[in-house]
């Protein structure tokens, strides 16, 4: 099982930077959102330290929305959605290669985006930058594992894209409140209880999120 | 000997009867067509014939086991042919095969990979995306790929949709190999000629139903006498 979810994380990335169709989609997107916030604030201001961290989630949010959706969509395309169910105990093997693939694509296009808002932005961190690294990476695993699960159902019961916003975009909204929280206590300070309320919500989310994805995939995709 | 036995199958979809109560049995290398209108419940009979889809009611047998109870044994011995292709466009048939492979446990080697492309003269492509195929190419491609698990079962949607004479020709010769190899095949297909050749028994499917079953023997009675009932 563990060998397929790789060859899946292998095949997905092979095409992806061979095409790199969610890559540019979600590069462009960051690059063209961050500069646009970066000419609404006056440098220097106030409003801009409050606003800063919101800006990189809201470009993460929607990037990854991209990323995502690319994820499944190269099944759909290929219609090789019913050749990987055909295959013998395939179904979480399918959910991690998914979850590893976007979450390997998620985090290069934030290797990139990450500098880009610190050097617009001129963000300085109150706290170690590490704690904004590893508030990236808890909230991407989070929001990978619904997004994975979410993908699928839309696919498996052909629906329309609009369900899969309706759905996922509300239930991510607990992650990214928590998300903001986190990144706004390491610019501009505060008191580490309080880090560590939203730190649990968001692994909390992550838990129930992955374990849910992980024991429920197969029964999504097997029902129809 | 039997290998499936198909047992009042039911499906709906909403109010929408789209199967209703179909029985019948494969054997052990067996070629069975199924003919019948567009909407007569073929395609549906073969998605849940390979777990695409679950039925509403009714048995399947895979050796006398219960179909629900030996699903991936079942999945081990079986693939599938569509008018979909099942392959990724963007890599090589070299790289769709090797993953294919390697999702069944098989980890085939580059050689053993060459080949099989050229068993189907596809082998100077291997380097090129499948993108860049034509329909027949990757007509014959999905067939080493529905091979590579060496399946007991081959179900065929409408394998020659789309493609030319020659195409057709070549696919022909690829079907015909797979009875030579004793393998139990079930298709769907609109090209009666093809039926006639391949087939060793065809079924006639009208609104959900066996309307008929055919024998070798019998097929010259098929256009005059057993065609006009499914195609009304």
């Amino acid at each position: 099982m563990k060998n397929f979810s790789i060859k899946i994380l292998k095949k997905d990335l092979l095409i992806e930077f061979r095409e790199k169709t969610s890559i540019i989609n979600s590069l462009f997107f960051a690059f063209v959102t961050l500069i646009i916030f970066n000419f609404s604030f006056h440098p220097g201001s106030n409003s801009i330290k409050e606003a800063v961290s919101g800006i990189l989630w809201i470009v993460i949010f929607f990037s990854g929305v991209l990323i995502l959706k690319r994820g499944f969509e190269i099944e759909k395309e290929n219609h090789t959605f019913e050749a990987l169910l055909l295959i013998p105990d395939s179904h979480t093997s399918i959910y991690m290669g998914k979850l590893l693939s976007s979450l390997v694509i998620l985090l290069f296009i934030e290797l990139i985006l990450f500098p880009l808002w610190v050097i617009l932005f001129n963000v300085s961190f109150q706290r170690s930058i590490l704690f904004v690294i590893f508030t990236i990476l808890v909230v991407d695993v989070g929001f990978v594992s619904l997004g994975v699960v979410l993908s699928a159902i839309s696919l498996t019961f052909n629906l329309k894209d609009v369900i899969f916003t309706i759905i996922f975009f509300p239930l991510l909204i607990p992650l990214f409140i928590g998300a903001v929280k986190l990144t706004e206590i390491s610019i501009i300070g505060g008191e580490l209880s309080s880090s560590y309320k939203w730190l649990k919500l968001i692994t909390s989310f992550d838990i129930i999120f992955f374990w849910s994805g992980y024991l429920l995939f197969k029964f999504i995709t097997e029902e129809r | 000997m039997e290998i499936l036995r198909i047992n009042k199958l039911q499906k709906s979809f909403g109010k929408n009867r789209v199967l209703k109560e179909i029985s019948f049995t494969v054997n052990e290398g067996e070629f069975l067509t199924l003919i019948g209108p567009n909407g007569a419940g073929k395609t549906t009979l073969l998605n849940c014939l390979t777990l695409n889809l679950k039925w509403d009611s009714g048995d399947v047998f895979y050796k006398g086991e219960n179909l629900k109870k030996v699903k991936e044994k079942f999945k081990k011995n079986i693939n599938y042919i569509s008018h979909n292709l099942f392959l990724y466009e963007q890599l090589t048939p070299i790289e769709n095969l090797l993953f294919f492979s390697q999702a069944y446990n098989l980890n085939k080697g580059r050689d053993e990979i060459d080949k099989l492309l050229k068993r189907v003269n596809l082998l100077k492509f291997k380097g090129k995306k499948v993108a860049t195929f034509s329909r027949g190419m990757k007509q014959r491609l999905t067939i080493l790929r529905a091979l590579l698990n060496n399946p007991e079962i081959i179900f065929l949607d409408e394998p020659f949709t789309g493609l030319d004479i020659k195409a057709s020709e070549i696919l022909s010769s690829l079907l015909f190999q797979l009875k030579k190899e004793n393998r139990s095949v079930i298709m769907i297909t609109h090209n009666i000629t093809q039926a006639k050749n391949l087939s060793d028994r065809i079924l006639g499917l009208y609104r959900g139903k066996i309307s008929f079953q055919l024998e070798r023997e019998n097929f010259h009675q098929l256009e005059e006498t057993f065609l006009p009932r499914v195609f009304k």
